[in-house]
C-alpha cells in the first residue's frame, strides 16, 4: 500500500489528474479556445497513465528513473538523513520569506533573510553584513535609483502610515 | 461710462484670471517637473510588438519624454491583446502618472460597445490623454483571387485578421452582406506583420491595412490590387472608396449602422492612464501629448512609419468620441453580434 | 546585405555598446562558473535591465550574457566535477580526469579555444543562412509551422535519456501551462481560478526561475559546506591546449557542425548538444577508448559544440520567430522589448540588427576565451565559495527579477508554488527542459495548429511539408526503440 502511495506515484496522479481536470475544463469551450488542450490534453493525459502503470509496476526498491540527459548532476549531500533535514529547513526559508514580503515588504524581506540565512549557515558577522549590504545597495542602486521601482505598500507599512495619519 | 467702467472691470478680473491660470500653470509645471525628473515614464503597449498600436505607441515615446515637464526616461512594453490587457492593465497600473497604456479603439472599444461577456474593464474609467488617427484602411486583395470573390462556386477569398476587432473586418462583412462576397476569415494572427507574411506565402488572399507602405509594397510587387479604400485618401487617389464600390447597392437600416458602429469608428490608437490618476498628471500629459505632435521630429517620422494621413486628437475630444462609441442602440449591438457569429468572427466571452 | 553587415559591425563598435557586450560577457562568464546561476536562470535575472536600453545595448549585452555561459561552466566541470550549467556536462567525463592528473590548465585552456572556434563557427553559419533563408520561410506555412514545433517538444521529450514518457508529459504539462489566461482568438478565460491576476498568463520568467534557479538552490543549500573541494591547478597547459584544439581541428568542425544542427532545432539545448557532440566524437576518432580517462578529445568536442549550438539556436530564434530553447525564448522576450522584430520578416526590415547580433556573437566568444585565460585562477575560486553566501544572492536575486517581471508581488508567491513544482519535478526525475520548452513553445503550437484548421480545414494535415515533418517525428520517436532493439540485439 505505501509503495503505492509513494510520493513519486502521486506526483504522477497528479499531473494526470491536472490533464483530466482540464480536459472537463475545456470542454464547456469553444472549439477554437479549447482546440490544443483538447488535442495535447488527451496525450498528456494518456502519456501520463502510461507513467503511472509504470511506475506501479516498478518495485519500490528499484532505483527511480536515471537522472534525464537534460538534468544537472545533483549536487546534494551524499548523507541522505542530512539531505532531508536540509531540503525541508531550506524550504522553511523560503516560504518564511514568501510569507513575510507581503507583511514587511519585497526589499525588507529580502535584506532580512540575506542577514538572518547567512548569519544562520555559519557566515560570521562581518561577511554576513557585507552579503545583506551588497543585496540592499543593488536593490536601491538598480530598483530604486534606476528603474524607479514602485514597491507595493506592505501589511506593516499601511499600518505604520494609518498610526502616523492618527 | 458706466459700460466702460464694465468693461475696465471685466478686463481686470480676465487678466487677473489669466495671470492667476499662468501662475498656477508655472506652479502646475514646476511640481510636474519635479515630479517626474529623473523617473521612468513607462508606455504599456496592449499589443504585440510590430503591430499599428505598437508602432503608434512606440513612434509617439521616442519624442514623448522630450515633452514632459522633467524630461523623464521613457520606456515601451508590451503587454498581452486588447482586450485581456486591458481586462488586467485595469487592475494592475499604478495610478501614478507615470505608466500611460496604449490601446487600439477599435480592439479594445468594440467589445465594450457590445457587452461582451469577457470585457471586465470601464475605457470611460480611464484619464484619456490623446490619440492618433492614421489613414483609412485600404482593402488589399491577391489578383488571382479577385474572381473568387463574386464568385460563391469557387473556394472563399480568405481575409486574414488578428484576433481582435478591426474596423476592416466590418468593411470585409459589408462586403459580404452588401455585395455578396465570397469570404471566409482566417483570424488569430498576432501581428498585422504575420498577416502580411500569411499573404505572402499565400495562405491568405486578402486583408485590409491603414499603413501607406504597406500597400504601396504590395500594390508595387505587381499581383496585389487595392481593391477598395474606406473613405477616399489624398495618396491613393486611383482607389475606389466603398462607398463608390457599393454604388447603388448600398445598405440603409441596421446592416449600415452596424458598419458605422463596428468597432468605435472614429478612434484610433489611444493613449490612457490607469483608472483613479490624478488631474494634474493627466492634464500634464495631455499638454505634452500635443506638444510632442506638433513638433517637427515627430511630425517627420509620424509621416515616415504612420502615413501621410496620421492625425493627432487631444484628450477631451478623444474622450468625446470614445463616449460616443460606447454608445450603440440595443439593436445594432445585437446586428453586429449576428453578424460576427455568422462570420466566425470572435465575440469576448467566458462560455460557448 | 554587405551594407547592413557593415552598419551592424558599425553600430556595435561604439564605446557604450561595447562597455555593455563586456559587461555581459563577465556577467555571463560569472553565471556559468556558478552552478545553478548561468544559463536561463541568470538571463531571466538580468533580462528585465536590458529592457530598459536602446536595441543595439540591449542586443550587445544580452548576446555578450547569453552566448557565453557555456565557456563560463567549464570551470567547475573540469575543476570540481560540477557543471555550472546543462551544457558543459559531457565535459566532465575527460576534463575532470584530466585535472586530477594536475592538467587543469590544459582542459580549461583547450575548453576555451575550442568554445571560442565553436562560437565563431556557429556565428558564420548565422551569417550564411541569411540569403537562403528566404525561400525556406516562404515554404513554411502555419500547417509547417505547427508540426516544427511539435517535433520540437517531441525531440527534447523522446531525447529525455531513460525518461521519455516523463520527457513528453512534460513537455505536453508546458504547453497547458501556457493556455492559462485570455485567449485572443475567442475572449474565453482559461484556467483563471477566478484571479484577474491570471488573466494575462504566467510569465517565462517566473516559470525559468522556479522550474531552473530554486530547485538548484535547494540542493545547494542541502548539501552545505562548500560547493566542491577545489582541485589544484596545473602549474603549465595553457598554450599546451591551444595546440591540442588547433590539432583537432576537423573534430571542432564536425562537432560546431553538430551543435549548430542541434540549435537550429526548436527545443534542443546546450545539453543535447554537448553529448550529441561527445558522442559522435566518441563513434568517429580513433582510439575511443581513451574517452573518459582524460582525453583532451572528450574536452574539445562538447565545449565546440555547444557554443556553435548558440548560433544555430538564434536561426529559428531570429528568423521563425520560434526559440530553440529556454535562453532563446528570454532573448527572445528581450529583443521583441526594445522593438525588435523576430520572425520571417526580419531580413526584409532589420537586416542591420541581424548582423549586430552575429558581430555580438562572434566578439562575445573571442572575449570569453581572453577572459577566462587571464582569469583562470581568480575565477575558479568563484566555485569554491560556500552556500551560505551563494544562497541568499540567488534567492535574492531570483525573487528580484520574479518581481520585476511584471511588478505584481503575486509573482512571488506564483515562483514559490511552481519552485515546489520544479524541485518534485527534478526529485521524481521528471525532466524539467521540456517542461519550460512547453510553456515557451505552447502559445506558438496552439496558434498555428488554430491557423491550420481555420485555413484549410483538415485539408493542412496533406501539405507535403506537414507529411515531411510527420515523418521526421515518427522518426525521432522510432529512433530509440530500435537502437535500443540493435543494441539488446548485440548484447545478445
Amino acid at each position: 500500500m505505501s509503495a503505492i502511495l509513494s510520493g513519486r506515484n502521486l506526483f504522477t496522479l497528479f499531473i494526470l489528474l491536472v490533464f483530466v481536470g482540464a480536459l472537463v475544463t475545456a470542454s464547456e469551450w469553444p472549439l477554437r479556445a479549447s482546440i490544443i488542450v483538447l488535442v495535447l490534453g488527451v496525450c498528456g493525459a494518456g502519456l501520463a497513465l502510461a507513467q503511472l502503470i509504470v511506475d506501479l509496476r516498478k518495485p519500490r526498491t528499484e532505483k527511480d528513473t536515471p537522472r534525464p540527459t537534460y538534468e544537472t548532476p545533483s549536487i546534494e549531500t551524499e548523507d541522505p538523513m542530512l539531505g532531508a533535514r536540509a531540503t525541508w529547513e531550506t524550504w522553511a526559508w523560503l516560504v518564511g520569506l514568501v510569507v513575510m514580503v507581503p507583511i514587511v515588504g519585497l526589499p525588507v524581506a529580502l535584506t532580512a533573510f540575506v542577514l538572518l540565512y547567512c548569519r544562520a549557515h555559519g557566515g560570521g558577522w562581518p561577511i554576513s553584513l557585507l552579503l545583506t549590504a551588497l543585496v540592499a545597495g543593488f536593490i536601491y542602486g538598480v530598483y530604486v535609483q534606476i528603474m524607479h521601482v514602485y514597491w507595493p505598500s506592505s501589511w506593516l507599512g499601511g499600518l505604520l502610515e494609518g498610526i502616523v495619519e492618527i | 461710462m458706466e459700460r466702460r467702467r464694465h468693461f475696465i472691470g471685466r478686463t481686470c478680473v480676465r487678466a487677473l484670471a489669466v495671470v492667476v491660470m499662468a501662475a498656477l500653470s508655472a506652479v502646475g509645471s514646476a511640481a510636474a517637473q519635479e515630479y517626474y525628473k529623473g523617473k521612468v515614464f513607462t508606455v504599456v503597449v496592449a499589443s504585440k510588438a510590430g503591430g499599428g498600436t505598437d508602432t503608434t505607441a512606440r513612434v509617439v515615446a521616442r519624442y514623448w519624454g522630450d515633452h514632459i515637464p522633467g524630461k523623464p526616461k521613457v520606456v515601451v512594453r508590451n503587454k498581452g491583446v486588447q482586450v485581456s490587457a486591458a481586462n488586467e492593465l485595469q487592475h494592475s497600473t499604478r495610478p501614478d502618472g507615470l505608466t500611460v497604456a496604449v490601446f487600439a479603439g477599435a480592439g479594445s472599444l468594440g467589445p465594450v460597445a457590445r457587452k461582451a461577456k469577457g470585457v471586465r474593464y470601464n475605457p470611460l474609467d480611464w484619464g484619456i490623454v490623446g490619440s492618433v488617427d492614421r489613414g483609412p484602411s485600404i482593402m488589399i486583395l491577391r489578383k488571382s483571387a479577385h474572381e473568387r470573390l463574386y464568385d460563391k462556386s469557387k473556394p472563399p477569398v480568405t481575409i486574414g485578421s488578428v484576433s481582435t476587432d478591426r474596423e476592416q473586418d466590418a468593411i470585409a462583412v459589408l462586403g459580404g452582406e452588401a455585395l455578396g462576397w465570397n469570404i471566409k476569415f482566417v483570424l488569430g494572427y498576432p501581428s498585422s506583420n504575420q498577416i502580411y507574411l500569411a499573404y505572402e506565402r499565400g495562405e491568405v488572399d486578402m486583408f485590409g491595412s491603414g499603413t501607406a507602405d504597406i500597400i504601396e509594397r504590395f500594390v508595387k510587387e505587381g499581383h496585389t490590387i487595392a481593391l477598395l479604400s474606406e473613405v477616399a485618401r489624398p495618396d491613393f487617389k486611383n482607389v475606389p472608396t466603398l462607398e463608390a464600390v457599393l454604388g447603388n447597392k448600398k445598405p440603409t437600416g441596421l446592416l449600415w449602422k452596424a458598419y458605422r458602429s463596428w468597432g468605435a469608428g472614429a478612434v484610433d490608437k489611444y493613449f490612457a492612464l490607469p483608472p483613479k490618476s490624478k488631474p494634474e498628471h493627466l492634464n500634464t500629459l495631455r499638454e505634452s501629448f500635443m506638444a510632442t505632435m506638433r513638433s517637427a521630429d515627430f511630425t517627420k517620422a509620424a509621416a515616415d512609419q504612420l502615413g501621410e494621413g496620421a492625425t493627432p486628437v487631444n484628450g477631451q475630444e478623444t474622450h468625446e468620441r470614445i463616449e460616443a462609441a460606447l454608445h450603440i442602440p440595443d439593436d445594432v449591438i445585437a446586428t453586429i453580434r449576428t453578424l460576427r457569429q455568422k462570420y466566425g468572427l470572435p465575440q469576448v466571452t467566458s462560455k460557448k | 546585405m554587405f551594407e547592413a553587415a557593415v552598419h551592424g559591425l558599425t553600430q556595435l563598435m561604439q564605446p557604450v555598446p561595447l562597455g555593455w557586450l563586456v559587461l555581459g560577457v563577465a556577467l555571463g562568464l560569472w553565471g556559468g562558473a556558478l552552478p545553478g546561476v548561468g544559463g536561463p536562470a541568470q538571463l531571466a535575472v538580468l533580462l528585465p535591465f536590458a529592457m530598459l536600453m536602446t536595441p543595439i545595448n540591449a542586443i550587445a549585452f544580452l548576446i555578450g550574457v547569453a552566448s557565453v555561459g557555456n565557456t563560463g561552466n567549464t570551470f567547475t566541470s573540469v575543476l570540481v566535477a560540477v557543471p555550472g550549467g546543462s551544457g558543459s556536462q559531457a565535459t566532465i567525463l575527460d576534463g575532470y580526469p584530466m585535472a586530477r592528473r594536475g592538467e587543469a590548465k590544459r582542459a580549461l585552456s583547450a575548453s576555451f579555444m575550442a568554445s571560442m572556434l565553436g562560437g565563431i563557427i556557429g556565428a558564420f553559419f548565422l551569417f550564411a543562412s541569411v540569403p537562403i533563408l528566404k525561400p525556406l520561410i516562404r515554404s513554411f506555412g502555419s500547417p509547417e509551422l505547427f508540426m516544427f514545433t511539435i517535433w520540437g517538444i517531441s525531440m527534447v521529450g523522446i531525447l529525455s535519456a531513460g525518461a521519455p514518457i516523463k520527457g513528453l508529459t512534460a513537455g505536453i504539462l508546458g504547453v497547458l501551462v501556457s493556455t492559462i489566461g485570455q485567449d485572443e482568438k475567442s475572449g474565453v478565460i482559461r484556467f483563471d481560478v477566478g484571479e484577474p491576476y491570471l488573466w494575462n498568463g504566467i510569465s517565462i520568467v517566473l516559470v525559468s526561475l522556479s522550474v531552473f534557479a530554486i530547485p538548484e538552490v535547494i540542493a545547494m543549500a542541502t548539501r552545505r559546506g562548500k560547493v566542491a573541494e577545489l582541485t589544484p591547478l596545473g602549474e603549465t597547459g595553457i598554450w599546451q591546449g591551444i595546440k591540442d584544439t588547433f590539432i583537432h581541428w576537423k573534430l571542432v568542425i564536425r562537432c560546431s557542425l553538430v551543435g549548430v544542427w542541434v540549435g537550429i532545432l526548436p527545443g534542443l539545448g546546450s545539453s543535447v548538444a554537448d553529448w550529441f557532440a561527445y558522442a559522435h566524437a566518441r563513434q568517429t576518432e580513433k582510439n575511443p577508448e581513451s574517452f573518459g580517462t582524460g582525453d583532451v578529445r572528450g574536452v574539445i568536442a562538447p565545449e565546440s559544440s555547444n557554443n556553435a549550438k548558440e548560433g544555430g539556436d538564434l536561426i529559428p530564434t531570429l528568423f521563425f520567430g520560434i526559440p530553440g530553447g529556454s535562453s532563446a525564448a528570454l532573448l527572445l522576450i528581450g529583443f521583441v522589448a526594445v522593438g525588435l522584430k523576430p520572425g520571417p520578416d526580419i531580413i526584409n526590415t532589420q537586416l542591420d540588427s541581424v548582423f549586430a547580433i552575429i558581430w555580438a556573437l562572434v566578439l562575445s566568444q573571442v572575449l570569453a576565451s581572453i577572459l577566462c585565460w587571464a582569469f583562470i585562477k581568480p575565477a575558479a575560486q568563484i566555485c569554491v565559495l560556500s552556500f551560505h553566501i551563494l544562497v541568499p544572492l540567488i534567492v535574492a536575486l531570483s525573487l528580484l527579477s520574479a518581481f520585476a517581471a511584471n511588478f505584481a508581488i503575486e509573482d512571488i508567491f506564483t515562483l514559490l508554488a511552481l519552485s515546489v513544482m520544479g524541485f518534485i519535478m527534478k526529485k521524481y526525475g521528471w525532466p524539467r527542459a521540456p517542461f519550460v520548452l512547453g510553456v515557451i513553445l505552447g502559445p506558438k503550437m496552439e496558434l498555428y495548429l488554430w491557423l491550420s484548421v481555420a485555413r484549410y480545414d483538415m485539408g493542412w494535415l496533406l501539405h507535403p511539408g506537414v507529411i515531411a515533418l510527420g515523418l521526421l517525428i515518427i522518426g525521432t520517436f522510432a529512433y530509440p526503440v530500435w537502437r535500443d532493439a540493435r543494441a539488446r540485439r548485440a548484447a545478445a
